[in-house]
């Protein structure tokens, strides 16, 4: 009940406001106020516009407000003078990562190696090229080794993964970092609109088999995201 | 073969999204050095191709542009190349350090392609492991590339290097950045007109031995018994201030030959390409590391080819030291056909051996040429 009564009346308190920072995602936001489903933030009314802009709880973006709603506490009856397990139920949230070869083909069944949280796992993709592992919400980097054949020799590929720092697609940076993991952008994603990225644009778009304009229209934005955020 | 480490930026996958994120192995980058050389001096117009600019757009388009005019008459692209206007634009995109790159995914291959133009970076180019260098420029009738800088005519003393760009400096100081970066052969030949006609100090051979055979370009080799000492009055008195040493009582080699069925008094210098004056900025003071040098010059292969690939050694080993000369007089084309032919190549070939790929530049790059109507071929 977010209110209490003053002098008769229901007086409405402004709910607590969390303003998103790099790194963030709603998972973590829910965690850290104490929330087991992240879904009670973002189904609350109070959330109804950030719901609308982004679809994607896990891909906010800095400077996003997040409404916290009061906590309620579960009443639980338990008879005294014994002792009771309470278990907190905890979404489970994973690092899904495809890997794909510069001819375009999944690396399937490919060794990889994660280290999260000094911890190092191995172990193989999927058909799909798909590493897919579970990570707790509050991890902020990992890194991911892949050993793959160049030509006679071997290459060693180690990617530092910045957990939750994936900005929307609908956001220049968002935009600039999914070009740069598809290859078609070299520059910093420092959100700018520069030659490189414009160029990138027109690099993706040619590829893509949309027009070449270097303009990231809304179909081109629809088409990043589907190569990107989609299991090709 | 390690890479550098890669930054992602990720999201995380919840219950309610199937969002992932999408890696792709990075591609092969390939580093392509333009080396733009000069023609005679300031005054002289440059080669007209533009890269990036030219490449951008659709190969209509560029056989439109201008190169030049005759009793006013304007010859575009087109006229000179018509093959020119079939090619399809590459969209090379400026990056923050003045260069421009390529992403050609059938390829697997990353483009990066730098521009120089003053014979410092055109050295270093040729000392850059795994580059691709190629020069544009005049050959300087085979003596090899030559270089100006900021806008500078290359000087009296190209013939050395000018010391700076400021004229007849001697000694020459290193490194210099402007006249001659030396890979032709020891002795060459020039009609005597054309040292007026280009302004330079010639340093001619004084007719004392005749030189050897071993030491010559190839147009001189057939003229050696023919050579006659004469001296500079007898060549043209105008030399006497066009030449390092005027005096009027020495000899100098010369002979006469023919040029489009005119004879010309050709006469006799010294331009070796080892211990000259430009030294270290000759092929006998280094030894390039780069994987691919393409002297696109006037024909190279015939003036260039044996010191470089002979006397000097500079031979192909696997996956380098690759070299492509042309075999007759080469414009815009040859450079222009041959950049687009290696740029748009289609077969994948990331991280494996380069023939292939020079192959089809090569084989594309002279179909071109030769439909053109141009003599010129890239051997």
């Amino acid at each position: 009940m977010l209110g209490a009564r003053v002098g008769g009346i229901l007086a409405h308190a402004m709910p607590k406001l969390h303003t998103v920072r790099q790194g963030e995602c709603l998972s973590g936001i829910a965690r850290q106020y104490g929330f087991k489903d992240w879904t009670v933030l973002y189904d609350d009314p109070a959330n109804a516009e950030l719901k609308q802009r982004r679809p994607n709880p896990n891909v906010l973006c800095p400077g996003d407000l997040v409404a916290i709603p009061d906590p309620r506490p579960t009443l639980a009856r338990r008879a005294t003078g014994d002792w009771h397990e309470f278990a907190v139920e905890r979404e489970e949230v994973r690092l899904k990562v495809q890997l794909m070869g510069l001819d375009g083909k999944a690396l399937a069944n490919q060794a990889y190696q994660l280290t999260v949280d000094g911890q190092k796992r191995e172990g193989t993709t999927d058909g799909s090229g798909l590493v897919d592992e579970p990570v707790d919400v509050k991890t902020k980097t990992a890194e991911l080794k892949v050993t793959l054949p160049a030509g006679e020799e071997t290459q060693e590929l180690t990617w530092q993964l910045n957990i939750g720092s994936l900005d929307p697609v609908t956001t220049t940076a968002g935009m600039q970092a999914r070009l740069a993991h598809l290859q078609y952008y070299t520059g910093a994603i420092d959100g700018k609109l520069g030659p490189l990225t414009r160029g990138a644009v027109l690099a993706f778009q040619q590829c893509a088999g949309l027009d070449a304009t270097g303009v990231p229209d809304e179909g081109t934005l629809n088409e990043l995201k589907k190569q990107h955020d989609e299991v090709t | 073969m390690s890479d550098p480490l890669t930054n992602a930026l990720v999201a995380l996958t919840g219950a309610a999204n199937q969002a992932i994120n999408t890696l792709t192995v990075p591609p092969e980058e390939r580093l392509i050095i333009i080396a733009e050389g000069k023609q005679f001096n300031s005054g002289d117009a440059a080669r007209p191709w533009q890269c990036p600019q030219w490449f951008r757009t659709p190969g209509s388009e560029r056989a439109k542009i201008i190169v030049f005019y005759d009793k006013g008459k304007p010859y575009t692209v087109g006229d000179i190349h018509k093959n020119i206007k079939q090619l399809p634009p590459i969209p090379l995109v400026d990056r923050p350090d003045g260069t421009f790159e390529y992403l050609n995914l059938d390829q697997g291959v990353r483009f990066i392609i730098k521009k120089v133009q003053d014979k410092l970076a055109f050295r270093d180019a040729l000392l850059t492991p795994g580059a691709h260098v190629m020069y544009d420029g005049h050959a300087r009738y085979g003596r090899g590339p030559c270089f100006g800088v900021g806008g500078l005519s290359p000087g009296e003393m190209w013939e050395e290097g000018t010391g700076n760009g400021q004229g007849k400096q001697l000694p020459l100081t290193h490194p210099n950045r402007d006249g001659i970066f030396r890979l032709g052969s020891k002795y060459i030949a020039v009609e005597a007109e054309e040292i007026k006609k280009h302004g330079y100090t010639a340093n001619l051979l004084e007719a004392i031995d005749r030189p050897k055979d071993a030491d010559c370009d190839k147009d001189l080799k057939p003229h050696i018994w023919e050579l006659k000492g004469r001296t500079l009055k007898d060549i043209d008195p105008a030399l006497f201030t066009a030449v390092r040493d005027p005096n009027p009582t020495k000899k100098w080699w010369t002979y006469w030959g023919y040029v489009d069925g005119k004879r010309k008094l050709f006469v006799v210098h010294h331009a070796g390409w080892e211990q000259t004056l430009s030294n270290p900025d000759d092929i006998g003071a280094l030894t390039p590391t780069c994987r691919v040098f393409a002297h696109l010059g006037c024909s190279t292969y015939k003036h260039n080819f044996p010191p470089v690939r002979k006397q000097k050694q500079w031979v192909r080993e696997g996956n380098e030291r690759y070299a492509y000369w042309t075999t007759n007089l080469s414009d815009f084309g040859a450079a222009h056909y041959w950049l687009q032919h290696v740029l748009t190549y289609k077969k994948f070939n990331a991280f494996k051996p380069l023939e292939e790929s020079l192959k089809y530049a090569v084989k594309q790059s002279n179909i071109m040429l030769t439909n053109d109507g141009d003599r010129c071929n890239i051997i």
